[in-house]
């Protein structure tokens, strides 16, 4: 059984403060809580995820299969006449895989989007804690695993509110 | 220097409590407010429409679009035309959020949401349109490739294909995009419901989101990603759809300019019909602080380029028609403006490119009720636009002896209006079951604003 410990801050700046302090004193939080993006981030010893490369891959991928199959279907498995061009008209398939490339790059970043973000999964320990309700809506909220550290986090960080979650 | 930033305009008006105050604001239409009289004669009333337009459409496919205005001429009519003009409209939502989200423009955070929303009806009421023009409309998975005992395989050099692939993905791809925007919202009203099964179905839409530092930064460089995929494709599909025309051989249609011209005249027209939602929103939600007269100022502005494009854009038609030289080509402009269709001609001109000079007026442009009627004009000017393309160019194409006016029938019309009441219907239901503005964005402005 695993205690945590959730410092609720009203705004930003209180939020800013009381992680420049927990980071100055080596008592790192395990994460920020907010109800829109910050800018802020508890420095971690990790790479960014390639979301950015999985789109890039799958986009190729797409583009590639695109022309394939139009390639395949119109040169080898049903050629036909059609105006006199020929059967690899290659300007004509261009607009296949120009969508796929984007609809391919787009789920698959969907997935990987649900995948690096932690998603897709409807339960979570914290979730018994209001302050983390709180943190989707109006509070900005610095979660500690650390829970025997809560008299310094109420006397240096000085949250407004402060809660224990057993998980 | 602070003088500018004290000057700076603010996107949210009044003196809002905070952040909850903004949260129980956008939820209020949905979580506690009663729907007012004012929502139940709209939904009344488009649901009625909706209705119709099942009813026409199981006629049309009991009695084949023999029913529709459609001649041996003119075989493109109505449904063709409301494709156009329905896609145009789809294409503005997804555009105008990914274009504003790339230029970091503080304004769109109380118009993505429900732009995006229109854009997705609005797509799917434009896709319906090419079924019901199919005349066989159960042979529709023959665009789709799918292993098949024939072996048969898709015209690929045919533009009605790639109109199916573009239709599609985007359809697609917006959805996804909407989604992905609309999660820490989700997570929002998961948390606000107060009955055990709302919050779970709202919870089971939200995926867990808990709005960890790791979910924000992996969340808003995705967002950016498909916000720059966002925009080639909108600007492919419609390049697409004026393919249909442009790749042909007809006066008036085989025309270089016709992919931007139509990219252009979807911008036009979806950005109008953004007004004219966004003042029923404002209206009917009590929405004023999010959408201010600012908003209505900088959408004025857009508008009015766009309009200037149009009209450049015309003008450019009409002079390479006489430049041309081409004697079909000159006849088919001469038959705009002097030919049975002429009047809506003017029409035309007047409502996308005359009338919208007015926006030069800054009190005109901060005016909702003048900024919102030349919105509805724009948007009948679009339609008038889409419907004389067709029109003009097949009633007057090469052989004269085949000249042939299009008469609509009652059932175009039906079909037409009934269109407007589903897309109407389908956005009453929305403002009542998710939040028409994205509570998480108008957060960070908000705070960024405030300067907290």
């Amino acid at each position: 059984m695993k205690r945590y410990l959730l410092a609720e801050f009203p705004d930003v700046r209180a939020l800013s403060t009381a992680l420049r302090r927990a980071v100055e004193e080596k008592h790192l939080p395990d994460e920020i809580l907010s109800p829109h993006p910050t800018n802020l981030e508890v420095p971690r010893d990790e790479h960014r995820k390639p979301i950015g490369w999985v789109m890039f891959v799958a986009g190729a991928i797409g583009a590639a299969l695109g022309y394939l199959m139009q390639w395949y279907s119109a040169v080898y498995a049903y050629p036909f006449l059609s105006g006199g061009r020929p059967p690899h008209s290659w300007q004509a398939f261009m607009f296949v895989p120009y969508e796929l490339t984007i609809l391919m790059a787009g789920v698959c970043g969907v997935l990987g989007w649900i995948v690096f973000a932690h998603l897709a999964r409807p339960y979570h320990p914290l979730f018994v804690s209001d302050a983390s309700g709180h943190a989707v809506q109006h509070r900005y909220v610095l979660v500690f695993s650390h829970a025997e550290k809560r008299d310094w986090i109420e006397q240096s960080l000085a949250p407004i509110e402060i809660h224990e979650v057993e998980a | 220097m602070t003088a500018s930033v004290e000057g700076r305009r603010r996107w949210i008006a009044g003196n809002l409590g905070g952040l909850e105050e903004i949260n129980a604001r956008i939820c209020a239409p949905i979580l506690d407010a009663r729907p007012g009289w004012r929502w139940w004669v709209a939904f009344l009333f488009s649901g009625g429409m909706a209705l119709m337009m099942v009813v026409v459409a199981a006629w049309l496919f009991i009695h084949g679009i023999g029913i529709f205005g459609n001649n041996t001429v003119v075989v493109w009519g109505f449904p063709i035309a409301n494709y156009v003009w329905w896609l145009g409209i789809g294409h503005a939502g997804t555009l105008i959020s990914a274009l504003l989200l790339l230029t970091r423009q503080k304004w769109r955070a109380s118009l993505n949401r429900f732009a995006e929303t229109m854009a997705l009806f609005a797509a799917s009421m434009a896709g319906l349109f090419p079924i019901f023009h199919l005349g066989r409309p159960y042979y529709l998975y023959w665009v789709i490739p799918y292993p098949n005992v024939q072996t048969l395989w898709p015209q690929w050099r045919s533009p009605l294909v790639w109109d199916f692939w573009a239709v599609g993905t985007y359809l697609l791809f917006s959805l996804l995009f909407w989604y992905v925007g609309l999660v820490p919202d989700l997570a929002m009203l998961r948390e606000r419901a107060k009955s055990h099964f709302v919050r779970r179905l709202y919870g089971a839409f939200a995926l867990g989101w808990r709005g960890s530092d790791r979910q924000w930064e992996v969340h808003e460089r995705f967002y950016r990603y498909m916000a720059a995929l966002a925009i080639p494709l909108v600007v492919s599909v419609h390049s697409i759809v004026s393919l249909d025309f442009a790749a042909s051989l007809e006066p008036g249609w085989a025309d270089t300019i016709y992919p931007p011209y139509f990219v252009i005249g979807a911008l036009y027209s979806g950005f109008a019909m953004v007004v004219v939602l966004a003042a029923a929103l404002r209206w009917g939600c009590s929405f004023e602080p999010f959408i201010t007269h600012d908003h209505f100022d900088v959408i004025a502005k857009v508008l009015l380029t766009a309009s200037v494009i149009m009209g450049v854009s015309y003008a450019t038609e009409w002079f390479w028609s006489w430049y041309g030289g081409e004697r079909v080509e000159r006849n088919l402009v001469a038959f705009l403006f002097v030919g049975p269709y002429a009047p809506l001609y003017y029409c035309q001109l007047l409502f996308n490119v005359l009338i919208p000079q007015a926006l030069w007026w800054p009190a005109v442009r901060r005016n909702i009720a003048w900024v919102v009627v030349i919105s509805i004009l724009i948007n009948v000017g679009m339609w008038l636009e889409r419907i004389l393309i067709i029109w003009s160019t097949l009633s007057h194409d090469y052989l004269p002896s085949a000249w042939r006016l299009f008469l609509p029938s009652v059932w175009d019309w039906l079909m037409m209006f009934g269109s407007l009441g589903t897309f109407m219907f389908l956005f009453m239901l929305f403002v009542r079951v998710l939040p028409a503005m994205p509570a998480h964005e108008l957060r960070k402005l908000w705070v960024e604003e405030q300067g907290a």
